[in-house]
């Protein structure tokens, strides 16, 4: 477990610093956006103002465990399958905004190749 | 034909059963105004061809003997609503060309009603925004001042009830984004309790703070709107039934976080805001300051949870299933390019943000610390709720900005300074006019925003009344 204001004082070392260009691509890549060029430069730049702003909650403790979390409980439910009024009509609009389509399959990329 | 500028629900309610006018006259009058103003407001993406078609089912119903307060009334959607059979882009490229595969509950609510829609609206980009200033089609202009923002993300709903466009209009709310146009263009707006209204078929911003919120002109309106759309919805398992927070008697009592408007709050909006609360004193209310520490972290909080949550509920827009669908020479680059021609500056930005926030090694000193500052905010706000009933505050610092004048992504964030409280904690809080101040020679509105215990919109409701009829505007 961190202690809380030793891991403050590593932490500030993050809200401070670059974003450098390497970190802007790969983040680019996990987000699953294609960057223009002079797009990663202006990014680097606002990442670097916006998360400095938002960075001030460094300075945040968090409350005691008994004082926290509100209560929560499960809303989860049975799957119980039913008609739904306002879905009606739904599944040929689903299939008509497919991309590429072939009968009620979508049509996508292969992505599992099959051993020769 | 009554005048749609002296028009509310509430008259027009009465018109209705009366007989002294028809849905489809209704629908028509609104059409031609919207017809004539529309293409300099930028207020509706889409004007629905059949909303006489929707009028004349409604009048059958009325001649069958049924009468509501919102059968055969016209409504404004925000176009992240999804209408079955229409399109909802969210005010997106990527989603350009969808078509809503059905109805959201609140439409469907709405529908049992007898309400006639009239179009959708305009908005920021999947709702990230705060002056609809990021919306893929053109801003939307403030009905008071053309050179000025309607605001947003709902700038489309608040400008088509203040132009009369429309009797009353759905908005959603993240962070304000009902209540800044409502100040922004003069009318009442209300985000509900988180929970209280159903978000099954709202397209999702941030599932922490999203609420579908009413517009109209009167707080009476806001009222029966909110009325009919609000529920437990077995579809949205965040929804929460009518009776689910405990009931408070009448408000009284009203405090005010005085420190956090030192700073930042143009003089004339003090002004109104000062006059407002003596409005209130006048009333029997008592006016106390209040602290409330948390709050020079509400915005930082506030903004880390929307890129996070941005950035996790829009991954689903990735050009396979639906939408803007692009190829490159892989299926990485499908996805990349779907999103890249899709997806606006602001948007992009957010999701990288976002991306970075939720990354291993930051996520404990982004994420984790924006919750736990909104944990001592919800203590300190429920806190304070234990003394107060409303927490006031001016809904926005200044009045509606010119379009362009706040040209970089962080100075739209300080803006929000007032609004993002309730979306973090989940409070209710309403917005209704509380005047206006001059700019360059013209008359702008201002809001007052009131905000109050979870569960407690009726209380809000009564003091926005209240304070509605003993103000002169």
């Amino acid at each position: 477990m961190l202690n809380t204001r030793g891991a403050s004082c590593g932490l500030f070392l993050y809200y401070g610093r670059m974003i450098s260009r390497e970190e802007v691509e790969g983040l680019a890549r996990l987000a699953r956006l294609a960057l223009q060029p002079e797009e990663v430069a202006s990014l680097q730049q606002d990442m670097e103002s916006i998360l400095g702003y938002v960075g001030q909650l460094s300075n945040v403790t968090p409350l005691a465990v008994d004082e926290a979390a509100p209560v929560v409980h499960n809303v989860m439910r049975a799957d119980e399958p039913h008609a739904v009024p306002e879905h009606e009509g739904s599944h040929e609009r689903i299939l008509a905004a497919f991309p590429e389509r072939e009968g009620d399959y979508l049509s996508v990329r292969t992505i599992i190749q099959k051993d020769a | 034909m009554p005048d749609l500028s002296t028009l509310t629900i509430t008259k027009a309610q009465t018109l209705l059963a009366e007989g002294k006018t028809t849905a489809v006259e209704l629908v028509r009058a609104y059409q031609a105004e919207a017809a004539r103003r529309n293409p300099e407001l930028n207020a509706y993406l889409e004007l629905f061809a059949d909303a006489e078609e929707q009028a004349r089912a409604a009048d059958a119903r009325r001649a069958a003997g049924e009468n509501g307060p919102l059968l055969g009334v016209p409504l404004a959607i925000k176009d992240n609503i999804l209408i079955g059979g229409h399109v909802a882009s969210a005010a997106s490229k990527m989603l350009e060309q969808y078509t809503a595969s059905y109805d959201a509950t609140v439409i469907r609510k709405l529908k049992d009603a007898g309400a006639v829609f009239l179009g959708r609206t305009n908005m920021d980009e999947f709702a990230l925004g705060g002056s609809t200033e990021n919306s893929a089609f053109g801003v939307t202009k403030n009905p008071h001042d053309l050179s000025r923002v309607a605001g947003g993300t709902s700038g489309g709903s608040a400008a088509a009830v203040a132009a009369n466009l429309a009797l009353g209009a759905l908005g959603s709310d993240t962070g304000g984004s009902v209540r800044n146009p409502a100040s922004f263009c003069g009318v009442v707006g209300l985000k509900p309790t988180y929970g209280a209204v159903s978000r099954s078929g709202v397209i999702a911003a941030v599932s922490s703070f999203d609420q579908v919120g009413p517009l109209a002109k009167t707080v009476a309106d806001t009222e029966i709107l909110f009325n009919a759309i609000r529920g437990l919805d077995p579809l949205d398992s965040t929804s929460t039934a009518l009776d689910y927070y405990p009931a408070r008697s009448l408000p009284k009592k009203i405090g005010v976080p005085r420190s956090l408007m030192a700073e930042g709050v143009d003089v004339d909006v003090r002004e109104r805001f000062d006059a407002a609360l003596n409005t209130f004193v006048a009333e029997g209310y008592e006016v106390v300051d209040v602290e409330l520490p948390s709050l020079s972290y509400a915005l930082a909080a506030y903004y880390i949870t929307n890129f996070a949550e941005v950035s996790t509920n829009l991954a689903r827009f990735d050009g396979v299933r639906y939408g803007l669908s692009k190829k490159g020479t892989s299926q990485w680059e499908d996805y990349a390019q779907s999103r890249a021609a899709g997806f606006g500056p602001e948007t992009r930005r957010r999701i990288m943000l976002g991306t970075y926030v939720l990354s291993a090694g930051y996520y404990d000193a982004y994420y984790g610390k924006a919750a736990a500052a909104r944990a001592r905010l919800r203590r300190e706000i429920a806190d304070t709720l234990r003394t107060v009933d409303i927490i006031a505050t001016p809904t926005m610092p200044a009045p509606a900005f010119r379009a362009g004048e706040k040209s970089d992504a962080l100075s739209m964030y300080l803006a929000d300074i007032f609004t993002v409280t309730a979306n973090l904690t989940g409070n209710p809080a309403l917005s209704v006019p509380m005047g206006v101040v001059v700019r360059d020679g013209v008359s702008l509105p201002v809001g007052l925003q009131l905000l109050g215990a979870h569960g407690d919109e009726a209380g809000l409701l009564h003091a926005g009344r209240v304070f509605e009829e003993n103000t002169v505007q």
